[in-house]
């Protein structure tokens, strides 16, 4: 296990492209957990390495083996050259890695029975959500989603970002988790002029670094695969495996997911 | 009401982290609230309408932390300020004790948490004794889940238990609670007044979810293993366990929950409970309880009845299950009747928790008639089967974690002609299945359609043993054994009644809605 | 751990869990944020039935009582020897090592048995001696008794490698104050073509000789001027600067040299044998091994024999046999075939060039150190091929499992200053399966080749389960 040798076995086709796409980036450690770590590059958008397994975000690449990371601390040196990414300690190679489509399509409501997960009962959500505010601001997206008006969808998001508990507040997690059926679904209120720009924006000003890259991919289309694969179950039980391990992501995390999931898909009344 | 803030700047801590430390913050003595969230905008609006946007608060930013907690005086506020770093700081050495050697021993393991107070063992039964003998030895209570320990292993290991004042929960303890924590098999409850001490886990669950269904918490359950109100034990732990119930002030109520005592014993056990004078529940499940109160204790006949009066004695609106006179219960009995041909009138009980299957058997008992079981290895119409049992769980998991065995006896069972009541117990709670309900469900529908098939009907009858706080979600397991055609009672006792009414008709009615019935 | 109450206190504090058993019990009480650490348990000596009938012979009450007791002996013995360097001098003058005795590492050797590298060594030391003009004479000396083999050990002597120690050669004396025994080793002669290596050549013979004739006699006169120097408190902080004293001994040798130089400049006279001298020791990272070596054989001597305990007081390996003596069971020998080491080879070598596992330097991890006291030496992780800190450490609580004390001198700073695992018991090794690990220099199989790399081999097993059941035999006798 000593030297530097090691390889991602697991990353998003986007990642991989981006990755390719920019020989000779530097990034620097971001935070370092007990079994993963952010790497923040120069233009504020962060990259998570774990252990092997599904992506746990869309940005997120799988180690062959997660004891690599512990050499890692906040603000060391990573770059990426000649299709290795570098740090003291790790060069990590992506060339053999599987590369995962995280990226939602619509399809047509009727083929999808991974929504049959939501139409069950979900656990608990965090505290938050249950505020006035947070039951304002889901009150607020719901209307948004359901009368297709771009503007209370904004105010809601708006009111989601940053609210909550967790290191990715509730909120955050209900938005991507509602940004995620729209994709599958119809995501044409997103593509009205200003839409994705302006809780882009948001998401920038009033919430923690990590929370903005999961919902600046979620607009972009782009969810974890625990997320992806609820809603491409193919028949009712997979989607209930596939709720069930969604829910015990981080504490709340998963469940606060659920249930934006199943906020905008009633609000679709799919 | 006083409060103290901590921001920390650029905290990366994960979500589990945080909640662990407001749970931490909580739980101390005094304290009120505990606000840990990141300092986003939105949050400072959530703290302000709590009334805990501090001065110290307002200056975070999105990537820092704010902890504010309240308290009811000054220093205690501060003292719980005080302890979050230290909190994060355990948690983190957690988390990096897990890049380190895991130990391969007991004492390996002392050595690496010296703080370490209590052992969980659950190694095959062979090596159980030895394991719980160096846990004893560096000072550890132990909750010895692993069974098939010699009795006089176990005779031994509580004597040195009690000589060290340590507890020896077991052997075969399958549910404990110390101090709100859940050990084992067990279900996620509040917090409360009632000390338990049960001979048997599925039992103790049982009474547990009833009064955590009426917002009953539980202080401590200490399980005894089913071996220990015998003569050769003696009660050691039982009696041990009473007196630790007895000392300690955030128990109201004791209940005890087990089967019939060797004499001697069940007579040290009610003199202890006599002398400890806090209210108590007596449930030692055998034929002809009678049902009686001697002063403080109140002793009863089913689970559900000892959950009862424990809700009763703690003082409030008493709570009654549904009467069977109820019209919507006569009705479905009545629906269910209906459906069946002439020959069918047996039941047959297919039971993960081997508590249950006693309970079940002795209530079909008392209504039907001589009842078949491997658990009494008596002979009868009727069968009551516990799947627990050594016999079925030779190389195969137990039913509680695998439902295999169970699936095929329900295969199996709608091919018997008279079999009239598909009588079944669904456990939730952490470490058993992850969907029991989804596990059977398609089983249930599959034998009902095979009756059908064949001109029969087939009722089910279950009843689920959980909380709305299990993992499995309590309500969507209702909801799924009831999609699939079962009739889902809310407890064992009530399922029993329920199918013995079923099987039996009007004879078995008459004896549940008349005079003197149980309610 | 004993609380004046212990079950008032779980009931108030709540539980903080060992986990023995199932894991899913581990992740819910995790996912609830109590404390918990999971055991990673296997049934005790890996389901062997007849190990576990001599445990559970040995775990009797009156038995494990006794046990107990001449455990704690041996490891106060063990954790209180002061080991000092005091002499240095022929072996025949320091030993009584008589002439046509060839001393060598490990247990007892048939010479037919002996590996290439061993035999190699033994033909060189005979010519070395002038017992015999060459190879062919020496070999017929040795096969028909004329010169005979014998474990260092059995004379209170230790080598690494091939270990051979025969008349002429000088010796370290080194003098245990706390009990009173002494421990003799040789110098170690270096890198590149050594007797301890196997060469077997003019160039070995002319530095045995320089050895013997002024290297020796300056060392001594040096040590006798000086008034000796303290090993133990040499090593104690040779450890805290990276050293583990089995494969790396690169600070201890400089404290050393720095330490003994003035006595040496003072005692020797000459200048150019200061020079020489100095020469020698300061181009050998490896110098100190020999002394740490003596110094681990001073401190567990006095344990030997000592009836009752189930402690280890010998690791030993010929490049045949690994043996290993237990402090109750006297003098005897408990061997296995060894294992080969494994880890790093230098540029050039690699696995098939390795000689099997030889020397008696596994003395080392016997008091605590070299493997051990890995956490102590990261670097040296690195080099024997273990990985990093973390692995480092990782070994070291490892090895902590199979022994029941830690030395109160030898002190791991990045354990915050955790005395290093001492008292290796038979008993733990058989119920954990964990065999000792030692740190170790990878000889070539091609006598005179030389260290062909460095990593880490296991003792065998089965000289464990034997030791087991001879004790269980002899204890529960009584």
């Amino acid at each position: 296990m000593s030297g530097r040798r090691g390889c991602l076995v697991r990353l998003s086709a986007h990642l991989a492209r981006r990755l390719e796409a920019t020989e000779g980036a530097r990034g620097r450690v971001h935070s370092v957990f007990a079994r993963a770590v952010n790497v923040q590059w120069s233009d504020g958008s962060l990259l998570a390495l774990h252990g092997p397994g599904p992506l746990l975000a869309p940005f997120a690449a799988a180690v062959d083996d997660v004891a690599r990371l512990g050499a890692l601390r906040p603000d060391m040196i990573v770059t990426v050259e000649s299709g290795r990414l570098l740090a003291p300690g790790l060069g990590l190679s992506w060339q053999g890695a599987q590369r995962v489509d995280c990226a939602l399509v619509s399809r047509r409501p009727g083929g999808a029975s991974g929504f049959a997960a939501l139409a069950g009962v979900l656990p608990p959500h965090a505290p938050g959500l249950d505020s006035q505010l947070g039951r304002d601001a889901r009150a607020a997206l719901a209307a948004g989603i359901a009368e297709r008006d771009a503007t209370r969808l904004m105010a809601g998001a708006r009111s989601l970002l940053g609210l909550g508990e967790g290191l990715t507040p509730a909120g955050d997690d209900c938005l991507v988790g509602a940004l995620a059926v729209l994709h599958a679904v119809d995501a044409s209120v997103l593509t009205e002029p200003g839409v994705a720009a302006a809780i882009a924006a948001d998401a920038g000003a009033r919430t923690t670094t990590i929370a903005r890259e999961f919902v600046l991919h979620a607009l972009a289309g782009r969810f974890s695969e625990p997320v992806l694969a609820v809603l491409r179950a193919r028949s009712r039980d997979e989607a209930d495996r596939a709720a069930a391990r969604l829910a015990t992501s981080g504490a709340t995390s998963g469940a606060d997911t659920l249930h934006g999931m199943r906020l905008a898909w009633d609000a679709l009344a799919v | 009401m006083a409060q103290a803030t901590v921001v920390t700047r650029g905290a990366y801590h994960d979500s589990v982290a945080l909640l662990t430390l407001a749970r931490a913050l909580r739980a101390r003595p005094g304290v009120r609230e505990a606000a840990v969230v990141m300092g986003t905008p939105a949050n400072h609006d959530l703290l302000a309408q709590a009334g805990l946007l501090t001065d110290l608060a307002r200056t975070a930013t999105a990537n820092d932390l704010i902890v504010v907690v309240e308290a009811e005086t000054a220093s205690g506020a501060e003292a719980a300020a005080g302890a979050t770093a230290p909190l994060l700081a355990e948690g983190a050495t957690r988390e990096a004790r897990r890049g380190r050697a895991r130990p391969r021993t007991i004492a390996g393991a002392v050595r690496q948490m010296p703080d370490a107070n209590l052992a969980l063992i659950s190694v095959p039964g062979v090596f159980a004794a030895a394991e719980a003998r160096a846990a004893l030895g560096a000072g550890l209570h132990v909750v010895l889940f692993s069974d098939n320990v010699a009795l006089a292993d176990e005779i031994a290991l509580k004597r040195q238990a009690l000589a060290q004042g340590l507890l020896l929960m077991g052997p075969d303890c399958g549910t404990a609670y110390v101090a709100g924590v859940p050990l084992g098999f067990a279900n996620v409850v509040p917090r409360g007044p009632v000390g338990l001490v049960a001979a048997s886990g599925t039992g103790l669950q049982q009474v547990a979810t009833l009064l955590a269904g009426r917002g009953r918490g539980v202080s401590h359950a200490i399980g005894v293993g089913g071996r220990d109100m015998s003569e050769a034990v003696g009660g050691l732990m039982t009696l041990a366990g009473l007196a630790r119930l007895g000392d300690d002030a955030g128990t109201e109520l004791i209940v005890v929950v087990g089967k019939p005592p060797a004499l001697a014993v069940g007579e040290r056990v009610r003199a202890a409970l006599r002398g400890i004078g806090k209210p108590a529940v007596v449930c030692l499940l055998g034929r002809d309880v009678t049902t009686r109160t001697d002063g403080a204790v109140t002793t009863v006949a089913t689970l559900e009845d000892a959950a009862l009066a424990a809700d009763a004695a703690l003082g409030r609106a008493a709570w009654r299950p549904r009467p069977f006179s109820a019209p919507d219960v006569t009705g479905r009995i009545g629906e269910a009747r209906r459906a069946l041909y002439a020959g069918q009138s047996t039941v047959l009980g297919l039971y993960a928790g081997g508590t249950l299957a006693h309970e079940s058997l002795i209530i079909l008992e008392a209504l039907l008639g001589p009842v078949a079981s491997n658990l009494t290895g008596a002979r009868g119409r009727h069968r009551v089967l516990d799947l627990g049992a050594d016999e079925f769980t030779i190389a195969r998991a137990h039913p509680m974690l695998d439902p295999t065995i169970r699936l095929e006896m329900i295969g199996r069972a709608s091919e018997q002609a008279d079999l009239a009541v598909l009588l079944l117990d669904v456990v939730l709670g952490h470490g058993a299945a992850a969907d029991p309900a989804g596990d059977v469900a398609p089983a249930i529908e599959a034998a009902r359609a095979a009756a059908r098939g064949a001109g029969r009907g087939l009722a089910v009858v279950a009843s689920v043993v959980g909380t709305a706080g299990d993992p499995q979600w309590l309500a969507a397991q209702v909801a799924r054994l009831e999609a699939a055609g079962a009739w889902v009672l809310p407890s064992n006792a009530q399922a029993a009644r329920a199918a013995a009414a079923i099987a039996g008709g009007e004879p078995v009615l008459d004896r549940l809605l008349g005079p003197g019935a149980p309610r | 751990m004993t609380a004046p109450d212990p079950a008032r206190a779980l009931l108030h504090d709540g539980p903080r869990v060992i986990n023995v058993g199932l894991e899913s019990f581990a992740a819910d009480l995790q996912a609830r944020g109590v404390p918990l650490l999971h055991v990673g348990w296997r049934p005790p000596a890996g389901g062997d039935a007849a190990a576990t009938r001599h445990l559970d012979t040995l775990a009797e009450p009156r038995v494990a009582t006794l046990i107990r007791a001449a455990n704690q002996t041996v490891l106060e013995t063990l954790a209180a020897a002061h080991p000092l360097l005091v002499d240095c001098r022929p072996a025949r003058e320091a030993m009584g090592l008589e002439e046509r005795v060839v001393l060598h590492a490990g247990p007892p050797l048939a010479w037919a048995r002996a590996c290439a590298t061993m035999q190699a060594a033994v033909l060189c030391a005979i010519r070395y001696e002038g017992w015999a003009p060459d190879d062919a004479a020496a070999r017929a000396l040795v096969e028909r008794g004329a010169v005979t083999l014998a474990p260092c050990h059995g004379r209170g002597a230790v080598g690494p490698m091939t270990g051979l120690i025969t008349a002429s050669m000088p010796v370290f004396v080194v003098e245990n104050r706390a009990a009173g025994n002494r421990a003799f080793a040789t110098i170690n002669e270096g890198l590149g073509a050594v007797l301890r290596f196997g060469a077997n050549d003019e160039r070995v013979i002319r530095r045995l000789e320089w050895l013997a004739a002024e290297a020796g006699p300056a060392l001594g006169a040096a040590l006798r001027a000086a008034g000796g120097v303290d090993l133990r408190a040499l090593m104690s902080q040779a450890l805290r600067m990276g050293d583990e004293m089995h494969q790396r001994n690169m600070a201890a040798s400089a404290l050393f040299a720095r330490l003994l130089m003035p006595a040496i400049a003072r005692a020797a006279g000459d200048g150019a044998i200061i020079a020489r001298l100095a020469e020698f020791i300061g181009g050998n990272d490896q110098f100190f091994l020999n002394l740490a070596m003596a110094a681990g054989k001073a401190a567990t001597d006095p344990g030997v024999g000592r009836a009752g305990s189930t402690l280890v007081v010998t690791m030993a390996r010929n490049g045949t046999d690994f043996g290993i003596r237990v402090a109750g069971l006297g003098d005897r020998w408990l061997t296995a075939p060894v294992n080969t080491p494994s880890g790093l080879y230098f540029a050039g070598f690699g696995p098939d060039d390795a000689n099997p596992d030889i020397g008696d330097s596994a003395i080392v991890e016997t008091i605590g150190l070299g493997g051990f006291a890995m956490a102590a030496a990261p670097a040296v992780a690195g080099f024997v091929g273990a990985g990093g800190l973390r692995e480092a450490i990782a070994v070291t609580e490892e090895m902590a499992e199979i022994a029941i004390g830690e030395h109160p001198h030898f002190r791991i700073p990045t354990l915050d200053d955790r005395g290093a695992p001492l008292g290796i018991d038979v008993r733990r090794v058989v119920e954990t399966g964990i065999a000792p690990l030692i740190n170790t220099g990878i000889a070539g199989r091609r006598p005179g080749v030389g260290q062909i790399g460095a990593g880490t081999v296991r003792a065998p097993l089965a000289c464990f389960t034997e030791a087991l059941a001879a004790l269980a035999e002899t204890l529960s006798g009584r």
